[in-house]
């Protein structure tokens, strides 16, 4: 049983003055796996958060199924194992940091003790201890990001959702969310992210999908989506002179130092063969792989170069 | 279930004491019943009537607006400020949301209906000479009364903006003053389908005036405990009708 499914999921939103209606969601349809970490990316307005308001139960969808542990959204008690943190999230002011985190524990009919326990675990966690007294209104982006972070978390989910977690967040806020990220798979977690930052999704992912426009563009695992995808592969040879390697293009020199950019991994092996064999050295062969990003502008600009990492620069 | 409304209730009258406006609202409440002591000295012979009328209507009058006042923001700022979301998300549903708000705000109006009755009963024993029994009756009314706008500003709130909400629920509470004047009409209005209208429009806002027995404090006529017990049954039965209806209208709403 999946965790997490969106079958054909389809949703539009009022909008403007006259409560015109506009298409966020045409057709949404993935599904979760336990103990996954899922990467839902795409660029902003893509309907990334419409997307997970309606698998919350926030938004009613207009057509197709959303389902938690095999539960339609709108069921509160789908969400007991589940952990949510909002987009920018917003806490309530005149509460402190630790009385938040509390006041969702009771939500979750936790008893006490074990609520100030979690309470102070998480709070420990997301690196909060000395600021967990103050009042929240007083708290930063960052701050109130790790909060958020904790709260998600009081109630020991099976499902974590995590509405853009990196956003507002420093370099080493974005670390310490990429620890808890990874901890969580760990221990088992189903993650499902929004992100349209693509490293941290690369880094982190075990599958995406790609939300544009109001549909899923491509589903995949990072693995196979970035696998074999070299673009080209950045050669450097020592103790030769251009003219030695016939039919490559010198990109640069120094000294006796060549660089060469291929794009073909036989031009590779014959590159290789060619320098040993004119009594050079090969110093250094690094390969550039297409990066989630190429994939994912790629994609979205319907440019296939880019998007299947078939691009190709052939030798000189 | 009860936990989460409880969790709700409580965070709800913590939000709700935080507010300066609250003390605000008491302290004028304070101050309006005091200078009913300086304005008893005009009158001759009715000093204790002045001081026990002025002082119940401040009570009325200042608990109505704390219930408007807050009443009107509950759902909606929550919806406004998206602090709903992270609530939502948890295994709460829409009616304990809506209950558990309706009910942190009669914690809220509670005590400080409480705070001003002491207040209030404390003023009319230093006149009086001996403690006003009879006003608890009236004091309790009050605050059923107040039950009744608060589900109704909640149900508005749970649909419109603080503004029309605030606008709605005066309107229900000034015509839940006047219905009794339907109940009358009804023997009276030509025709059987009118005379149905009539009562369906009785039966729909609230009868607001079987809580003012303040008239009849004044004067020292008592108020019967069977008359105490139906009002309280029909302020519990109207409240809950409304917080139902607040409910269907709130379970269909986006949260956008």
């Amino acid at each position: 049983m999946s965790v997490v499914r969106f079958e054909h999921v389809a949703k539009s939103l009022p909008y403007g003055f006259w409560l015109r209606r506009k298409q966020v969601l045409l057709d949404v349809s993935l599904t979760v796996e336990r103990g996954e970490v899922y990467g839902f990316l795409g660029p902003n307005g893509s309907g990334k958060t419409t997307s997970l308001k309606c698998l919350l139960g926030l938004l009613r969808p207009d057509a197709g199924t959303v389902e938690i542990f095999g539960r339609p959204g709108n069921d509160p008690d789908a969400r007991r194992k589940l952990g949510y943190l909002p987009e920018h999230p917003y806490f309530y002011p005149h509460l402190t940091g630790r009385e938040l985190v509390d006041y969702f524990g009771r939500l979750f009919d936790l008893p006490s003790d074990v609520r100030r326990r979690r309470t102070d675990e998480l709070i420990e966690l997301v690196g909060m201890a000395d600021k967990a007294a103050q009042p929240i209104k007083q708290y930063s982006k960052g701050m109130m990001q790790r909060i958020g972070m904790a709260q998600a978390l009081i109630n020991d989910p099976d499902l974590v959702i995590l509405d853009e977690p990196m956003s507002g967040l420093d370099p080493i806020g974005r670390r310490e969310v990429k620890d808890i990220i990874l901890d969580l798979k760990a221990r088992g977690t189903t993650v499902l992210f929004s992100s349209h930052i693509l490293a941290d999704a690369e880094a982190l992912c075990d599958r995406v999908g790609l939300l544009f426009e109001g549909k899923i563009v491509r589903e995949s695992g990072v693995d196979e989506l970035l696998e074999g995808r070299v673009q080209y592969w950045d050669a450097t040879c020592d103790d030769l002179q251009a003219e030695q390697v016939p039919g490559y293009r010198c990109r640069a020199t120094q000294g006796d130092r060549l660089y060469f950019r291929i794009t073909d991994a036989d031009d590779l092996d014959r590159w290789i063969d060619i320098v040993r064999q004119a009594g050079g050295r090969v110093v250094q062969v690094s390969p550039h792989r297409h990066t989630l990003e190429d994939f994912f502008i790629g994609t979205i600009r319907g440019d296939r170069r880019l998007a299947d990492g078939t691009g190709s620069e052939g030798p000189a | 279930m009860i936990g989460r409304i409880a969790a709700i209730a409580t965070h709800t009258f913590k939000e709700a004491v935080r507010d300066r406006i609250l003390v605000l609202f008491v302290l004028f409440a304070f101050a309006m019943m005091a200078a009913s002591t300086v304005l008893s000295w005009l009158t001759v012979g009715s000093e204790l009537k002045i001081v026990t009328d002025l002082g119940l209507g401040a009570l009325a009058l200042f608990g109505t607006m704390i219930a408007i006042f807050i009443g009107i923001t509950l759902v909606h700022k929550e919806v406004e400020k998206k602090t709903i979301y992270a609530v939502l998300a948890k295994p709460v549903s829409r009616w304990q949301f809506l209950v558990g708000k309706y009910c942190g705000l009669m914690l809220t109006l509670a005590i400080v209906t409480g705070l001003m009755a002491v207040f209030y009963l404390a003023l009319v024993w230093w006149k009086a000479g001996e403690f006003p029994v009879h006003l608890l009756a009236a004091v309790l009314l009050t605050y059923m009364e107040l039950s009744i706008i608060t589900a109704v500003a909640i149900l508005f709130s749970s649909f419109t903006t603080p503004m029309l909400a605030a606008v709605f629920t005066v309107a229900v509470y000034v015509v839940g003053h006047l219905t009794w004047g339907l109940a009358s009409f009804v023997e009276v209005a030509p025709g059987a389908a009118t005379q149905y209208l009539v009562s369906m429009l009785y039966y729909a806002l609230p009868d607001l005036e079987t809580f003012n027995v303040r008239s009849r404090v004044v004067h020292g006529l008592p108020v019967g405990r069977d008359y105490v017990l139906d009002a309280i049954g029909y302020g519990l039965a109207y409240s809950a009708g409304m917080l139902t209806i607040a409910t269907i209208l709130f379970r269909r709403r986006d949260l956008t």
